[in-house]
């Protein structure tokens, strides 16, 4: 690169390190690896190898047919994504083997990091696609949150072992409702919320009436977990139920033409007196607003996480371009201006990952510490892409690129799990006793 | 609760006070706007055909807004004053208030066919000439930072080469609504050797090269020209001058669609937030969401006051790219505030406001990115 010494070179800090006594050579980093292989690395064995393994199923089964799937959603190729995603394991990663598919080394590892992991690695290769397998595990947490045996037993365990066996069992998370999207993901919205979806006794059960829409993987669900007012009751009545696919009265009034992660698909879910026995009630009846914010709690990483790895494919597809095109004689790497774009995006890239794995490396995902890793990688994401696509130039606007449907699938990360909005307020809402304290610099 | 409309500035109203000349050119609009572009808006997420946008351009030329009797001054960057470009200027924006990608179907159309005026190159098809963007690639950006200023489509040699022949990895684009039977292009032939060629499409090798950031309904392809075609202009000095004009004239028609564009998103963000209900209140009374109108106007506001001043010295090239170079990240950020605005809703292709900033997005790398147009202007103020 023009203007850059070369490794070889004498004054190169590569070779200058290298040539330092042995007493400096543990803490110097002379021969220093990819970014992303030094982020490894810092990883747990059984992290790192997790992240290693959905890399390569990423590349190998979704790059190749996300350019594809973004021009048309084709089921048959989706399911055969969604399969081997299910033989990988990537489909039952909520339970540890052999109930689900968390390998023993994995089970140290807090299961936000390591969805966060999964979800940067797939949406790199392609968000849609990365949506998909992702959606399934929002479906099933609260599920696995609420800690029911008899209802893991009866859902999710066989859920999971359909996916690694034969074909995938998904499941779906429906919260937002066509007058509510922001006053389902927030308290104060929730107060003056009247619900659209509500469950009316019935004997030995429950009957839900309703609506939920924009149901990412909805509409392949094998089951839904849904939450319903109940009847007569307001929001802090929300409880949440397990609808099967083919239940009578259920069905999917449409999937939506988006802007992008166009792999996935975003359902309207009808409910018109689906019938939900007393033992498919997750968690308790009127517990399900606590298990929504819950849920919200432990997927909002991982939806940076998706941010992230739109945002590091971008980075990639720019890097190839630049390190193959050539301009005016030269190549596009060897002028500055180039390369301190890329040092942007690397820069932001690196800062995104850094928030993402210390918000995930818990195992009480914490609301404020959530919405600021989804916030500030989603807001990030967009940065990178732009920057990418400015690289580009006019070859940016081309699809075989790929850089602008990173854009067009960046941009839904600012939207869902909580617009960037809800989740700034978010913040507020759980940190609202220390910001009301004075003076804040006291321990 | 009602929201205010964004204050457009006046002269964005397609004149006014108007002369009867403009008031029968606003009926034309009107109608314009009716028949061709409106058409294109009713269902956003269908992608304009070829013969809608072929009406686009049909219509135009029928009502006098495009390829217009010189005299008249109301056709499309026919009349070369302040008040002409001001004109085309708020045409375009008009039409893309509507349409993005009618306004450039209009737009590269009429900057074509006012190329084949200058250029003296008569052709019996209805719409002979095109306007390919190749003018201010990242190959003059080279020559702002020191490379020769060899365009991307021909190699450094000082020889003028057929068009892709170099520069391996990088073949050149073309973005055009059909039809078209010509291409008009300046090409250096080394750092200080500008000309105009005529390359006929019959002797281009086009590859389709789909895009889908924005412009739905525009189609691209790779070009290779194996043979040099028509040399047009040799005249340094004229072809220079051209090529300053074309520039100029592009950039502001550039903006003034994104403008458009912008307004539109930001006009259906208010109604939306008026209509909408959270939290038990109208959106419109969240203070969240005003932030976000606000600062989607504040943008518009800044563009439409950077536009008024590009039209005002449009001879002036470095600062007219400066000024675009500023604008489209602000029509961008304006766009974005409005997607937000209709969360979800937004993000569906059905509601038009996605279009709107994918628009946006895909003008931003038009005939240079603002990083390009940035460099460039510096280098043309430094004397380079």
């Amino acid at each position: 690169m023009e203007g850059i010494l070369s490794p070889s070179h004498p004054l190169s800090p590569h070779r200058a390190l290298r040539e330092l006594g042995w007493l400096a050579q543990p803490l110097v980093a002379a021969a220093p690896r990819s970014l992303w292989e030094q982020d490894t690395q810092s990883l747990p064995p059984a992290a790192a190898a997790y992240r290693r393994r959905v890399r390569r199923f990423a590349q190998r089964e979704l790059a190749p047919r996300a350019l594809e799937l973004d021009l048309q959603r084709e089921p048959q190729l989706i399911e055969r994504v969604l399969e081997a995603a299910g033989r990988a394991g990537l489909l039952s990663d909520l339970l540890p083997a052999p109930l689900g598919s968390i390998p023993p080394g994995l089970l140290r590892v807090p299961f936000t990091l390591a969805q966060s992991l999964k979800m940067e690695e797939l949406c790199a290769a392609c968000a849609g696609l990365g949506l998909m397998v992702g959606a399934s595990a929002l479906g099933a947490v609260p599920l696995v949150l609420a800690g029911q045996p008899r209802a893991l037993a009866r859902h999710v365990v066989p859920a999971f072992r359909h996916s690694l066996r034969s074909r995938p069992a998904l499941f779906a998370f429906a919260i937002t409702e066509p007058s509510g999207g922001s006053d389902v993901e927030e308290s104060e919205g929730a107060l003056r919320y009247v619900p659209g979806t509500v469950a009316r006794r019935a004997p030995g059960g429950w009957r839900l009436h309703g609506r939920k829409v924009f149901i990412s993987g909805g509409a392949l669900a094998q089951r839904v977990t849904v939450f319903a007012a109940l009847e007569g009751e307001g929001m802090e009545s929300w409880t949440c139920f397990v609808v099967g696919r083919g239940a009578p009265g259920f069905s999917v009034a449409r999937t939506e033409l988006k802007m992008g992660q166009r792999a996935s698909e975003a359902a309207e879910l009808v409910f018109d007196g689906v019938f939900v026995p007393d033992a498919d009630v997750v968690g308790g009846l009127r517990r399900g607003w606590g298990l929504n914010r819950a849920v919200l709690n432990a997927s909002r990483v991982p939806v940076g996480a998706i941010a992230l790895g739109i945002a590091r494919g971008a980075l990639e597809g720019a890097l190839d371009f630049a390190a193959s095109a050539r301009l005016a004689g030269k190549g596009l790497l060897d002028y500055q201006d180039v390369q301190l774009g890329l040092a942007q995006m690397l820069i932001e890239v690196q800062a995104m990952r850094a928030l993402v794995w210390q918000s995930a490396n818990t195992w009480r995902p914490a609301q404020a510490r959530a919405s600021i890793a989804k916030v500030f990688a989603s807001d990030a994401a967009l940065r990178v892409c732009e920057a990418a696509l400015e690289l580009l130039g006019n070859h940016g606007v081309l699809h075989a690129r790929r850089v602008e449907k990173q854009l067009r699938d960046a941009r839904l990360t600012q939207i869902y799990e909580g617009t960037n909005q809800i989740n700034r307020l978010a913040i507020l809402e759980e940190q609202q006793t220390w910001l009301a304290s004075a003076p804040h610099g006291q321990p | 609760m009602t929201s205010p409309r964004t204050p457009r500035s006046r002269w964005l109203e397609l004149g006014a006070p108007p002369s009867v000349e403009q008031r029968n050119a606003r009926g034309a609009v009107e109608r314009y706007l009716e028949r061709a572009v409106r058409p294109l808006a009713e269902r956003p997420e269908r992608v304009p055909t070829a013969a809608q946008l072929g009406e686009v351009r049909r219509l135009a030329e029928e009502l006098g807004l495009l390829a217009a009797p010189a005299a008249s001054g109301l056709g499309l960057w026919e009349e070369p004053s302040v008040a002409g470009c001001r004109w085309s200027v708020g045409l375009l924006h008009r039409v893309a208030r509507e349409s993005a990608t009618a306004a450039l179907c209009l737009h590269h159309a009429a900057l074509g066919l006012l190329l084949g005026r200058r250029l003296g190159v008569e052709d019996a098809a209805p719409w002979p000439w095109l306007y390919a963007e190749l003018g201010l690639d990242k190959g003059l950006r080279g020559a702002a930072l020191g490379a020769p200023p060899v365009s991307e489509a021909a190699p450094a040699e000082p020889e003028l080469a057929p068009l892709g022949a170099g520069e391996a990895g990088r073949p050149l684009l073309l973005g055009a609504a059909e039809p078209w039977s010509a291409l008009l292009l300046p090409r250096w032939s080394d750092a200080r050797r500008l000309s105009w060629w005529r390359l006929p499409r019959a002797t281009l090798e086009l590859t389709p090269a789909p895009h889908a950031l924005g412009l739905d309904g525009l189609s691209t392809w790779q070009v290779r020209a194996p043979r040099l075609g028509e040399l047009l202009l040799e005249d340094v000095a004229a072809a220079l001058a051209l090529y300053r004009e074309v520039l100029a004239l592009d950039a502001l028609g550039l903006v003034g669609i994104g403008l458009g564009a912008t307004e539109g998103a930001l006009a259906a963000a208010k109604d939306y937030a008026a209509l909408r209900r959270q939290g038990g209140k109208l959106i419109v009374e969240h203070v969240a969401v005003r932030l976000l109108l606000s600062g989607a106007e504040a943008n518009v506001l800044s563009v439409q006051a950077l536009l008024a001043d590009m039209t005002l010295r449009p001879e002036a090239l470095a600062r007219v790219l400066a000024l675009r170079s500023v604008a489209h990240p602000q029509l961008c950020e304006a766009a974005s505030h409005a997607l937000q605005v209709f969360g979800g809703t937004g993000y569906l292709q059905d509601t038009g406001i996605e279009r709107r900033l994918r628009d946006n997005y895909h003008l931003r790398l038009l005939a240079g990115t603002p990083t390009d147009l940035r460099l460039t202007a510096l280098a043309m103020e430094d004397g380079r």
